[in-house]
């Protein structure tokens, strides 16, 4: 699953320019990353520093200008549409800040979506969708529509519908941004938990206490990575690689 | 008044802003004023614009029936009309008519014949139609001798006397006689069909049986506050009264009255009329659908913007008002290029039918009452377009929108409402397609109809002898009989004869008769069939030949074996499986004093009536054994084109009797294309009614998919990022598309069942429920739907993730 040196994600020198009117914007200027597995990675930065285009690549949702991306060992940065949309489904889950979820479907159905394009039995389905909502806390609005919950309840379905399909990484764009500091509180610790519960997250986000959540802030400016460090949790994790005794941490 | 002055400029502003939707939305609801309008002025010009005299709608037809027999509005012989006039006190007073052909000599230059109306002395008054100049007939002109008078028409006063101010005073020779102009009647008066000039009925009643003389046409001004009903019961009581004292002449004899002008129309063309209208209707039903999606697709757009206005106070009412002075507005402009339409419509129907001569007060134009019921089409249309989108603008809770728009998920549920009218449209599309296509089916099987004789080869004309210039049958045969010698001797003509009707015409008597050797229980079992008179060489005319055994010829004399020939569907319906030639017929019934026939030949179905006609039965018998007033003439030339011999006609017809006018004078072709117009001009309103349907039809459904897949586009772009591939897109387009399709079709085949139905009396050689025709529009609307649903749905596919999980 991962590359030789144990990295999930790997990119290499990776650009991405657009042109609007001959104008070039230089989105990505060469970034250099690797997350490893199981690790919780913050990306961080200004707003129009190149943030959401590095997620969408890493998303396979859009396609690097030059540089390479390894993705479980794999070169995904020249795949077709369609083998995009293969990996993206089979391998990412994704969790946005305006939610997403689709109005005329049910929580359940919005769960049961990247599901429905893979070739899974329906029972499987079912028993997926349920555990992903019992995860979230959300069997009992299965019926509901979205617009039936509010904006915490939401995000949590996104949640849901983001590890239903078992992932090997979740992206989130911001996934507090719509939220209020209650709310958004509380997603941040359902992200915690899951990472805890081994998943691979990258997360995007503007706010500095929310990028402290992660093992690893990653700072972009002007599409380079101009400063990386250790969040909070990346330093507990440091002491206890250092062999210290650890009480359970707790965040409000 | 100012804030709706307000909301009409701010729509105008709307309108502008998305021209695209304005132009579509104008097109479609031109498009169904202008036919509606149409096709009502059609309809209003058949059925409802009338007389154009005083209190017309108070003229009444009179007619008689025999429920038993399922006879219906049988003319009334005189004795009844006079026993009627005399018992009946519903009516104001009777007028008594037939109408026929007038020769007038004494014009300028040749003959010239007229149809004109025989009338009682006293009818025309009732009309309350005052003469131009001079009077009209008065009491005693309709007795035998006395002195010959005649009442011009305006055109032929003008015509043939060039607006003579001193016309009255003169003297003519009207069919024969010397005749003096009493009076001139004013310009547009045709009573009571198409009739140029009047002369008064002249019969000595009082010598004639009770059943005898040319049935009249009779009509009466109901007397104020008397009603139909009531005057149908008194005349039924009268009827009643007759069959008891007249039994031989009167049984079962009953009355009928109705309202003039419906008399000229009958229960099959105004059920037709009625099909149409709605059919029409229908096309702007569709039109007003395509605005209300339009509109629809703006305001979930705008839901915002309505949001916002009624966070600022605006009333339910007020929003509503702004959406329709947005449709007003669009309807207005619409309604001014469907009047275009309507203009164009109307002038086109009214060429085509002008030669079939309708009954005068039937005109077709753009006339105060058109453009009124345009203007009421134009308020209709505008509310139903603009009503939906309206109230679900004004409807939509204002606080989920401002709350929801941010979130990604739609609470302005218009997509179920948008989709059922587009299930709508396509059902009247299939619905009117299936009546279209029913119709050109049936035109093609008339173009490629084989008559079975040559319509194009043969000119043909009438000519009509009058008792006063032939007063015995010696004289009128002497003179028919000259008449072909001279023209069957001309070199221009190859064969030349006679007939007392022509093909495709349905002219001639259709007279009940029996067959030798057959028992009739009853008079009414007596079978009927078509009567032509023909002259020996009618045959060889249209080039036909005689199937079995001879055609007529000079040995068939009055003082030898009385002769008959059939067709063929006659000797198939009464002798079957046996040859006819040798075997006898009698015309009349049970005390028949007519000769029995020997029927000598048989012949081909000529289409003695028009071709939709389903009993083809006709025998021929010669001239030479029969009496004929009115004949037409048939001539074939030797080369070249047949249209050329008119003056040949006219004048070997003028060297006989130089009196003598011809009339009708045209070639088969034309008479046979007379015969077959409505088919034509009404399949033609179909055609378009339902290209316009299809039109409407495939730009709804493929606006709605591009609505759906536009306001999709995040959801697409989600499912997009989610894993799905373009198939899965296009699949899931293409079935929102085939849903509405499949229940369009299906409600649709409902409605062209109900419409073709309708159409019935018009459709010739097709059934109503002709299986292939259903499948093959059914196919056609799928592949226009499928192909408007395709072109969103593969634009769908293009979505990019990105750009879509951005847009908001």
């Amino acid at each position: 699953m991962v590359t030789m040196n144990g990295a999930l994600i790997k990119l290499e020198d990776l650009r991405k320019v657009f042109y609007t009117d001959e104008v070039e914007t230089h989105a990505l200027a060469g970034v250099n990353l690797e997350i490893r597995e199981g690790e919780y990675v913050a990306i961080a930065g200004p707003s129009g520093c190149g943030k959401s285009t590095l997620l969408s690549i890493l998303g396979l949702l859009d396609t690097p200008s030059d540089g390479t991306y390894y993705l479980s060992g794999e070169t995904v940065s020249s795949l077709s549409r369609r083998d995009r949309a293969y990996v993206r489904n089979r391998q990412i889950g994704f969790i946005f800040q305006a939610f997403n979820l689709i109005g005329d479907l049910t929580v359940h159905e919005n769960v049961e979506l990247p599901l429905t394009y893979r070739d899974i039995p329906k029972g499987e389905r079912q028993e997926r969708v349920a555990q992903a909502l019992e995860r979230v806390q959300m069997s009992h609005r299965a019926k509901h529509y979205p617009s039936q919950l509010s904006g915490g309840q939401q995000q949590r379905v996104a949640v849901a519908r983001a590890i239903a399909g078992r992932p090997v990484i979740l992206l989130a764009d911001e996934p507090t941004g719509n939220l209020d500091s209650k709310n958004g509180e509380a997603v941040m610790n359902l992200l915690d938990e899951l990472h805890r519960e081994g998943a691979t997250i990258c997360m995007v986000t503007h706010d500095p206490r929310y990028a402290d959540h992660a093992d690893r802030a990653i700072h972009l400016f002007d599409g380079q990575i101009v400063r990386e460090e250790n969040g909070n949790r990346g330093k507990l994790h440091e002491l206890e690689q250092a062999g210290f005794e650890l009480k359970q941490a707790s965040h409000g | 008044m100012e804030s709706l002055w307000k909301d009409f400029k701010y729509s105008a502003r709307m309108l502008l802003k998305a021209p695209g939707n304005t132009v579509v939305s104008v097109i479609a609801l031109a498009l169904g004023i202008g036919l509606t309008t149409t096709m009502f002025s059609i309809t209003y010009g058949v059925i409802f614009r009338g007389l154009p005299f005083e209190a017309s709608h108070r003229i009444m037809f009179l007619t008689r029936n025999n429920p038993a027999e399922d006879i219906q509005r049988m003319g009334v012989p005189v004795h009844d009309f006079l026993d009627w006039r005399e018992q009946q006190t519903s009516f104001e007073d009777l007028g008594g008519f037939y109408n026929g052909t007038v020769n007038v000599s004494g014009l300028e230059g040749r003959p010239e014949r007229f149809s004109g109306a025989f009338v009682m002395a006293g009818g025309l008054d009732m009309l309350r139609v005052p003469p131009l100049m001079g009077r009209l007939f008065v009491e005693g002109e309709d007795q035998p001798g006395s002195p010959h008078v005649t009442v011009l028409g305006y055109t032929v006063w003008q015509n043939h006397f060039g607006g003579d101010p001193d016309v009255v005073g003169r003297t003519l020779r009207v069919n024969g006689e010397v005749s003096t102009v009493v009076g001139v009647m004013p310009e547009g008066f045709y009573f009571p069909m198409n009739e140029q000039l009047w002369v008064p009925y002249r019969q000595n009643t009082a010598e004639m049986e009770r059943d005898e003389g040319t049935w009249l046409g009779v009509f009466g001004r109901l007397k104020d506050g008397v009603s139909r009903e009531a005057a149908l019961a008194e005349f039924s009581t009268i009827a009643q009264r007759l069959a008891m004292e007249y039994p031989e002449t009167n049984e079962g004899v009953g009355a009928t009255v109705e309202p003039y002008t419906e008399r000229f129309v009958g229960p099959e063309l105004s059920a037709l009329l009625y099909t149409m209208l709605a059919a029409v209707f229908l096309v702007l039903v569709i039109a007003c659908v395509n605005v209300a999606n339009l509109l629809l697709a703006r305001v979930s757009v705008r839901s915002k913007e309505l949001a916002i206005r009624s966070a600022l106070g605006a009333g339910r009412l007020r929003i509503v008002m702004q959406f329709l002075s947005e449709t007003f507005t669009l309807a207005a402009v619409g309604a001014g290029l469907g009047l275009v339409i309507a203009w164009v419509g109307i002038r086109l129907f009214d060429n085509a039918v002008a030669r079939s001569e309708p009954p005068y007060w039937m005109a077709f134009e753009l006339d105060g009452a058109v453009l009124v019921f345009a203007i009421a089409l134009t308020v209709v249309a505008a509310v139903m377009a603009g009503i939906l989108p309206a109230l679900k603008a004004s409807g939509a809770k204002v606080n989920e929108i401002l709350k929801d728009e941010s979130r990604g998920t739609s609470s302005l549920r218009i997509g179920k409402l948008s989709r059922s009218l587009v299930v709508a449209e396509i059902a009247l599309s299939c619905g009117l397609l299936v009546a279209a296509g029913l119709m050109i089916k049936s035109v093609v099987n008339l173009g490629n109809l084989d008559f079975g004789f040559d319509t194009e080869g043969v000119m043909t004309a009438r000519v009509g002898l009058f008792e006063s210039d032939y007063p015995d049958e010696t004289a009128r045969l002497q003179f028919f009989e000259q008449t072909v010698a001279r023209l069957d001797a001309h070199p221009a003509v190859a064969v030349a004869s006679l007939a007392s009707g022509l093909p495709t015409t349905g002219r001639g008597g259709r007279p009940h008769f029996a067959v030798e050797g057959e028992i009739y229980e009853a008079d009414q079992d007596y079978p009927l069939a078509r009567q032509i008179i023909v002259t020996p060489k009618h045959f060889e005319t249209f080039g036909v030949s005689v199937l079995q055994g001879r055609d007529f010829g000079t040995q068939d004399t009055r003082d030898n074996l009385p002769v008959a020939l059939v067709n063929l569907p006659f000797a198939e319906k009464y002798f079957p499986g046996e040859s006819p030639i040798g075997r006898r017929i009698r015309v009349g019934e049970s005390d028949s004093e007519e000769p029995w026939l020997t029927i000598v030949g048989v012949v081909p179905d000529m289409y003695l009536d028009p071709p939709e006609n389903e009993e083809p039965e006709g025998f021929y018998v010669p001239l030479s054994q029969s009496d004929a007033r009115f004949l037409s003439i048939a001539v074939r030339p030797v080369g070249g084109d047949a249209a050329a011999l008119a003056p040949v006609l006219r004048d070997e017809v003028m060297a006989v009797d130089s009196d003598m006018p011809i009339y009708w004078v045209r070639t088969v072709a034309d008479e046979v294309a007379e015969n077959t117009w409505i088919f034509k001009v009404f399949s033609t309103l179909f055609v378009v009614f339902g290209a316009a349907a299809l039109f409407l039809g495939a730009v709804g459904l493929y606006g709605v998919m591009a609505f759906y897949v536009s306001r999709r586009t995040q959801e697409l772009g989600v499912r997009m990022a989610l894993g799905a591939e373009a198939s899965d897109v296009l699949r899931l387009v293409l079935k929102q598309g085939l849903w509405q399709l499949g229940i369009g079709l299906f409600l649709g085949l409902g409605i062209a069942a109900l419409l073709s139905r309708g159409l019935e009396v018009l459709l010739f050689q097709v059934e109503p429920w002709d299986p292939m025709m259903f499948i093959v529009i059914t196919l056609v609307l799928f592949a226009v739907g499928m192909l408007a649903t395709y072109v969103p749905a593969r634009r769908a596919t293009l979505v990019d993730p990105v750009q879509a999980l951005r847009y908001e």
